[in-house]
């Protein structure tokens, strides 16, 4: 009947040394040692609710020794929560018995002496606001939102009657007498759905193991190495098999899971990330799928690929090819689910500009988010970026200028020799993609304008104040070009928006 | 001796025994034969030799004779049990004639129940508060038939004894019968008294659970007690098991109410306002007076005259009613000039208030403490809201100032002979101060603080036993008082400052006042601890809450118990009362919300919805609504007025089926926990069955819990934040305080 058995108390005994002790000292022992674990405990719980607490801790339990006159447990008290440990004890002909232990870990104190102070805790503050105005909780911050807190209650509410919805009990006083029985089980039907509509909308969610066939964890199997593999006929079909095979929803996220992993793990390694936005593109032209509800995991990874400071081996890889890539992709998930998700592409165009107007980003960076930005569309182009120009223009101008210089004087060595020549090179790939850009929306503008009776100035005319709009650089670079000669009106609209 | 044989057999044979006792029966049963004989004879002589030493007057002799005797029959004491079970069985009775005999040697002893069941007591009072109520229960039954039998016996003297050291047990639940069988002295009354024959030829019910069951049978044998072990084979029919959901329970004897708390509770009491010193009643009016002379003119160029604040004091500080306390059941020291200004400052408040109700419900403002959830253990606020203080597990407080006026204690160095008057005092304070204060002093946590009503004084109450008085002012402690001998949990100022109360894990509360480091009274009567304590609106009363699931009302005049209030199926922690001083909310772990009528001690309504422990309950000033804040990180409002669950019979049904039914299977876990199932008994408030079926029913309902009860108003959840504590000021805003509890 005892909680703790008399054999517990044997094995206690023996540890202190004392072998053989009597089975009925034992089970009177177990009795008393019963009774007194239930006396501290329910001590302990005396201190727990006076500490408005509601998880029992060591400091408790000694608190309550020392109210028992007993002399308080040294070494258990700590900040962090003990952790038990399980672990299983016996061989298969005694039976297995599980045993929960705390982990005693080896300190050092060489390694704790010369540890750095912990950090001062934070002080306790206060912060006041209004939990109800005349009976109506104001919408603030403070205040959890309404669904919030009636899935919270609702969740309460389970976890207290985790049987709800078991058998009914029996209630006295209205058994005699038909009449009280239907008025009973009316009323039986009618509470329950009671209960469940007081938490419309909140949905419970039975926490199911999800279990994957062998097929599909084959299968599973089966792509990844295929898409990971140098083979490109093997990477293509696997490709094309996530593009096209229906009843892949189950692995769903898993993939997202993996590419998630594989990208973070190697932004240094081109190939890899190639076929994981490979895979991210099959994903999203499967039909079949529904990405949605993995959105939010898939942006940050495409994010990384269009951004990424270094992807890639050496900077000399071919990683604009990647970025290119992405920022396809990327701008493939705002048309699809811009229209269900209103703030997705305000999102992401706000991340890319941060990384365009940020100097003190490496020119990858720029160049990732000037091609985002670019594909974005011209309106975005216009109004984000073309402002911008002209101090943009004067960092990859002195990159390039830079260069020049070095490469005249040749005081540098050869590896600054290298590097700068990579910059340089970083620099035109960044003046390219603004060109791009510039150029589409030159024809745009002219395009718009066609209608428009106006009077085209001259090349020439249009010179000096297109430098002073978006700098020489580009102003020099755009001007040389034949396109541009014949959209001069769209060259115009450039130089009104700056 | 009175005790015939015929009486022993008689009841042996009655006794049919339906408890599992007969762990070792069946063992029992085959040794009986054997050991049962000889030393029956044994005692035969030994009562023969006591008898003869008796008459002669050889006391010593007789004494030592006894207690060898005693000892000898230890070892057959078990076997004469097992030969009295073996009886009860229905089989034969051959071992008849002995038995009386060795029992009239063991009950000769006429302070064999006196010694037996004071140590029950004590063993009872140390015991878990798991069992410990169920284990009560079987007090009182022992109680009446050890007193009864010896009665019987002739033995006037120990009887009356007997009745006299523990009588107070039972007085509060069986008061009438206790008045009524206390005048029995002769066994010839017995045989006419009713209630006597009713007890003696009724089997007292009690149901218990398997452990507690078995603890007590273990106790009683150990100690050899056989007089009781005997009273309870006759007379106690205990069930042991959980009480099985739908079967109707009766606690002591069927159609007799044996739980007569109600008697108890209608001690008179003396509910009103205190009545305002006369002095002090002349000299606020006259002030008011001055006042209104001055504003006269202000009033007249505005064209509309307010109520005067004159008539209104005069139609509030009505003369002494019919039941308002005398002022000198309460000395206080004599009034100052800051009282007169704080009670027309609280006349002008009271002008000011919001008017609540159910379809205007309080603003509330909630403080929340950060990077403090493990720490903090209590919040008080002063009334003007002012100053916040909380008590943290780190053994110190921790003083808010709200209104952003700077906190200034004194400088560290300065001479206290220079100290003369205030300007010096005020000269030493420090410069800037700051928002907040740590009080250091105590050593341990603190669990209890409150602000004295005028805000100069904040108490405080910790695991170091001791209770500290600070200074608002100077922030610094005065005084400590050292008297409880276990933690102080809760700490209450009284309405009018000077005195306040504790409550203690030593299950004792005590009334201090603060210029004695002694406590006045000491209020003793729970019997586990006392987790909170509040002071009666009037001065003249106390309530307490306890972990043994009542409260109640101490008059502290007289130091006595006045109301107990049972109901509650968990330990109490928050206690309100109206302002107007006649309800009284409780609240605490079992997550429902009683309140109580004082007057007459009857529970009005039970208040369900929330799903965590109450950490306290606070009246808005007009007593219309009730908020409570608690564990489960929501604030509620509670319409007061409204009709509970408690009103007509028919609508008491149909409430208790809804609950019931929502409960679902909860019902499983009240019938699998035998403590629930003994609370119902305890519990039980009104007299007969029914009542207390009904009671049960309440109970179940709320073990369920989750479903709010009709007069549930209002949720506001908080974003993970417990509320420790709500209340609301003088002009109805209601304050609720918590720490955040991260994720």
């Amino acid at each position: 009947m005892s909680t703790f058995p008399s054999s517990t108390i044997k094995d206690i005994a023996e540890s202190v040394g004392i072998p053989n002790l009597k089975d009925d000292v034992a089970t009177s022992l177990a009795q008393d040692v019963e009774y007194r674990i239930h006396e501290i405990v329910q001590e302990a719980m005396k201190f727990m609710r006076h500490g408005k607490r509601t998880k029992l801790t060591v400091d408790d339990i000694n608190n309550a020794l020392r109210v028992r006159n007993v002399e308080p447990l040294y070494g258990f008290s700590s900040a962090d929560p003990t952790r038990f440990r399980r672990t299983t004890v016996g061989s298969s002909a005694t039976g297995m018995t599980e045993l929960f232990f705390v982990e005693d870990e080896e300190l050092d104190f060489e390694t704790i002496l010369s540890a750095p102070l912990p950090k001062v805790p934070l002080d306790v503050t206060y912060t006041a606001h209004w939990l109800a105005i005349e009976g109506v909780q104001p919408a603030i911050p403070q205040n959890p939102t309404p669904i919030d807190a009636k899935a919270d209650l609702f969740n309460k509410r389970i976890k207290l009657d985790p049987s709800a919805t078991a058998t009914q009990p029996v209630i006295p006083g209205i058994k005699p007498g038909s009449n009280g029985a239907i008025n009973n089980t009316g009323n039986a039907a009618n509470s329950q759905p009671n209960n469940a509509n007081s938490s419309n909308g909140a949905e419970i969610k039975p926490l199911v193991k999800h279990v994957l066939s062998k097929e599909l964890q084959m299968y599973y199997e089966r792509i990844v190495s295929a898409v990971l593999s140098q083979d490109e006929v093997l990477r293509a079909t696997g490709i094309s098999s996530l593009q096209n095979d229906p009843g892949l929803h189950q692995l769903l996220p898993y993939f997202v899971q993996l590419v998630a992993e594989k990208v973070t793990q190697n932004t240094r390694n081109l190939p890899v990330l190639e076929s994981m936005m490979a895979m991210v593109r099959a994903i999203l032209d499967n039909d079949n799928l529904f990405v949605e509800p993995y959105l939010h995991q898939l942006m940050p990874t495409i994010l990384t690929c269009v951004v990424g400071k270094r992807l890639g081996e050496s900077p000399q890889e071919d990683h604009w090819a990647l970025r290119s890539t992405a920022t396809d992709i990327l701008l493939l998930i705002c048309n699809k689910y811009g229209a269900s998700y209103h703030t997705l592409q305000p999102r992401v165009t706000r991340t890319l500009l941060r990384a365009f107007l940020d100097p003190e980003k490496p020119l990858t960076t720029h160049y990732g988010a000037i091609l985002g930005l670019t594909r974005m569309g011209n309106e975005v182009f216009k109004t984000l970026v073309v402002p911008n120009l002209k101090t943009y223009s004067t960092i990859i101008e002195s990159e390039l200028l830079v260069d020049g210089q070095d490469r005249e004087s040749s005081f540098m060595e050869i590896e600054g020799d290298v590097a700068s020549t990579i910059r340089k090179n970083e620099a035109s790939h960044c003046l390219e993609a603004l060109l791009v850009g510039l150029r589409s929306l030159i024809r745009s503008e002219t395009e718009k304008q066609k209608y428009a009776a106006k009077d085209v100035p001259t090349a020439e005319g249009l010179r000096e104040p297109l430098t002073v709009a978006i700098g020489p650089l580009l102003a020099r670079n755009l001007l040389r070009e034949e396109a541009t000669q014949q959209n001069l009106a769209g060259v115009v609209a450039v130089i009104e928006t700056c | 001796m009175p005790d015939s044989p015929a009486d022993g057999t008689a009841a042996a044979g009655t006794g049919v025994n339906t408890q599992p006792t007969a762990t070792t029966q069946p063992a029992a049963q085959q040794q009986q034969a054997a050991p049962a004989q000889t030393p029956q004879t044994q005692q035969e002589v030994d009562r023969i030799v006591l008898n003869y030493l008796n008459q002669k007057g050889y006391k010593q002799a007789e004494i030592a004779l006894k207690r060898e005797a005693n000892l000898l029959t230890l070892e057959e004491q078990a076997a004469a049990l097992a030969a009295k079970d073996k009886e009860a069985a229905g089989a034969a009775t051959p071992a008849g004639p002995p038995q009386p005999t060795h029992d009239k040697n063991e009950m000769g002893d006429p302070d064999a129940y006196d010694q037996a069941y004071s140590s029950l007591r004590r063993w009872i009072e140390n015991s878990l508060d798991l069992y410990k109520p169920e284990l009560m229960s079987v007090l009182f039954p022992l109680f009446l038939h050890s007193y009864l039998n010896l009665v019987n016996r002739g033995l006037k003297e120990q009887a009356s004894k007997f009745m006299a050291s523990y009588k107070s047990d039972h007085l509060e639940m069986h008061s009438q019968d206790i008045a009524r069988l206390s005048i029995i002295t002769d066994a010839q009354h017995i045989k006419e008294n009713e209630l006597a024959q009713m007890y003696k030829s009724n089997k007292y019910n009690l149901r218990m659970a398997p452990v507690s069951f078995e603890l007590l049978i273990a106790f009683l044998q150990d100690n050899k007690f056989i007089v009781l072990l005997r009273i309870v084979n006759q007379h106690v029919n205990i069930q042991v098991g959980a009480a099985a959901a739908g079967e109707d329970e009766v606690i002591g004897i069927a159609g007799h109410g044996t739980h007569q708390l109600a008697t108890f509770n209608q001690q008179s009491v003396a509910l009103g306002q205190m009545p305002p010193d006369a002095a002090f009643r002349e000299q606020v009016e006259q002030t008011l007076k001055e006042e209104e002379a001055l504003a006269g003119g202000d009033t007249i160029m505005n064209g509309e005259t307010p109520a005067s604040l004159l008539e209104e004091y005069k139609k509030v500080k009505t003369e002494a009613g019919v039941d308002s306390p005398s002022r000198d059941d309460v000395p206080l020291p004599p009034f100052k000039g800051s009282d007169i200004q704080a009670e027309i400052e609280a006349l002008r408040d009271s002008r000011k208030r919001v008017a609540l109700g159910p379809s205007s419900l309080p603003s509330i403002c909630a403080y929340t403490f950060h990077n403090a959830q493990e720490n903090i253990n209590c919040v008080a606020v002063s009334e003007d809201a002012t100053m916040m203080a909380a008590g943290f597990s780190e053994s110190y407080v921790r003083l808010w100032s709200l209104n952003g006026e700077k906190l200034r204690g004194f400088r560290s160095n300065f001479n206290p002979a220079h100290i003369h008057d205030s300007n010096d005092l005020n000269r030493v304070k420090e410069k800037k101060g700051a928002d907040s204060k740590k009080l250091i002093g105590h050593a341990g946590p603190v669990f209890g603080a409150s602000f004295s009503p005028d805000n100069k004084y904040l108490i405080t109450c910790s695991e170091d036993k001791s209770a500290r008085l600070w200074s608002t002012s100077t922030l610094t402690n005065l005084v400590c008082y050292k008297g409880h001998n276990y933690p102080v949990w809760d700490v209450d100022f009284g309405p009018q400052g000077f005195y306040f109360a504790t409550a203690s894990h030593d299950r004792t509360a005590r009334l201090w006042s603060c210029d004695h480091i002694y406590p006045l009274r000491i209020f003793a009567g729970h019997l586990s601890d006392v987790d909170v304590v509040k002071f009666h609106p009037n001065s003249k009363y106390v309530v307490t809450g306890s972990s043994d699931k009542t409260s109640r009302l101490w008059d502290v005049q007289r130091g006595t118990c006045v109301r107990v209030f049972t109901g509650h199926v968990g330990a109490i922690h928050a206690i309100a009362m109206s302002p107007d001083g006649r309800m009284m909310a409780s609240a605490g772990e079992d997550r429902s919300i009683q309140l109580w009528d004082l007057g007459s001690g009857k529970r009005m309504k039970k208040m369900t919805g929330h799903q965590g422990t109450i950490y306290s309950l606070d009246f808005s000033q007009d007593g219309s609504i009730l908020v409570s804040g608690s564990a489960d990180c929501t604030v509620r409002a509670w319409d007061v007025k409204k009709e509970g669950s408690q009103g007509g019979a028919g609508h008491r049904i149909l409430q208790d089926d809804r609950e019931g039914t929502a409960a679902g299977s909860a019902n499983g876990t009240v019938a699998s926990s035998p403590v629930l199932a003994q609370g119902h008994g305890q519990g039980a408030l009104g007299a007969g069955a029914t009542a207390a079926a009904m009671e049960r029913l309440n109970r179940k309902g709320m073990q369920a819990g989750p479903l709010e009860s009709e007069d549930h108003l209002a949720t506001f959840p908080t974003k993970r934040t417990p509320i420790y504590k709500v209340q609301f000021t003088k002009r109805n805003l209601c304050l609720a305080i918590g720490a955040f509890s991260g994720n």
